[in-house]
C-alpha cells in the first residue's frame, strides 16, 4: 500500500506540474486542467485512506507528518 | 506587508524561503492555531511577509508575478501543514485578486490590489442564491449596481498584522 501510493502521488504531482506549465501559455487547455485536478484530488484521497487503513486514526489525525524525500 | 528581500529573491531563493518557512514556522504552529481557533496574527504577519499574498499578481500591483508553475511549487511545500494556513491567503490570491485584475475598472484595481498583494486587504467571493449549490454558473440573479467595493471594504484586515 505504501508503495502504490510513493508511485501515484509522483505520478499526480508530475502531472500538476506539467499542466502548470502549460499554463503559462496564453491559451490555457481547461479539459487538461481539470483532468489533473480529477487525478491529483482522488490520488489524495486514496492515500489517506491508506494512510487510515494502515495507522488507523493516528493515520489522519495524529501529530505526525508526510516525509517527502523528493 | 511582503518583505523587501522577498522582492528581490530569485525562485529558487523564493521556493527554498517557502521550503523553510513550512518547516519551521507553519508546521510547529500547528498546535497552536488549533488551541486558538485561528491563525495567529503574528504568524498571518509572517504568511504576509513571505509574500505568500502576492504569488499571483504583476510586479506593478505588488506581487512577485510567478509563473504558473512557479505558483504550484511553492504550493506543493506549504501545504505540506495544515490547509487552513492555505486557506486564509487563497481566495485573495485566486479567485478575487484574479477577477479583480482580470475585469476590474482602473479605479477597482487601484484602490484594492496592491493591499490584496501584500496581505492588508483579504477577500472572499460570495455568490449565492437559493438553490444555487456549488455550481458557480447556476445562479440566474445579475446585480444591477455594483456591490464589489462594500463586500471588500467590509473583509479589510486590521493594521496589526500587515
Amino acid at each position: 500500500m505504501l508503495g502504490r501510493s510513493r508511485a501515484e502521488l509522483e505520478a499526480a504531482r508530475a502531472l500538476v506540474l506539467n499542466r502548470a506549465r502549460e499554463g503559462n501559455a496564453s491559451s490555457i487547455p481547461w479539459p487538461r486542467i481539470a483532468a489533473a485536478k480529477l487525478v491529483a484530488t482522488e490520488t489524495g484521497k486514496e492515500t489517506a485512506d491508506r494512510a487510515l487503513q494502515i495507522l488507523g486514526g493516528e493515520g489522519i489525525v495524529g501529530d505526525g507528518h508526510p516525509i517527502f524525500d523528493s | 506587508m511582503t518583505s523587501p528581500d522577498i522582492l528581490e529573491m530569485d525562485f529558487d531563493s523564493y521556493l527554498e524561503t517557502i521550503r523553510r518557512f513550512t518547516d519551521e514556522e507553519l508546521i510547529p504552529g500547528e498546535a497552536a492555531m488549533v488551541e486558538a481557533g485561528d491563525v495567529p496574527p503574528a504568524l498571518m504577519a509572517r504568511i504576509a511577509e513571505n509574500g505568500l499574498f502576492g504569488i499571483t499578481l504583476p510586479r506593478e500591483w505588488g506581487g512577485l508575478d510567478w509563473s504558473m508553475e512557479q505558483q504550484v511549487r511553492p504550493t506543493l511545500e506549504f501545504t505540506r501543514a495544515s490547509p487552513v494556513y492555505r486557506s486564509r491567503f487563497s481566495t485573495t490570491i485566486g479567485l478575487c485578486s484574479q477577477i479583480l485584475h482580470d475585469h476590474g475598472t482602473d479605479a477597482q484595481k487601484e484602490t484594492y490590489l496592491r493591499d490584496m498583494a501584500t496581505g492588508r486587504c483579504v477577500t472572499s467571493f460570495a455568490l449565492t442564491e437559493p438553490g444555487a449549490g456549488s455550481v458557480s454558473r447556476s445562479p440566474g440573479s445579475a446585480s444591477s449596481r455594483p456591490c464589489w467595493a462594500e463586500a471588500v471594504q467590509s473583509w479589510r484586515q486590521p493594521e496589526h498584522w500587515s
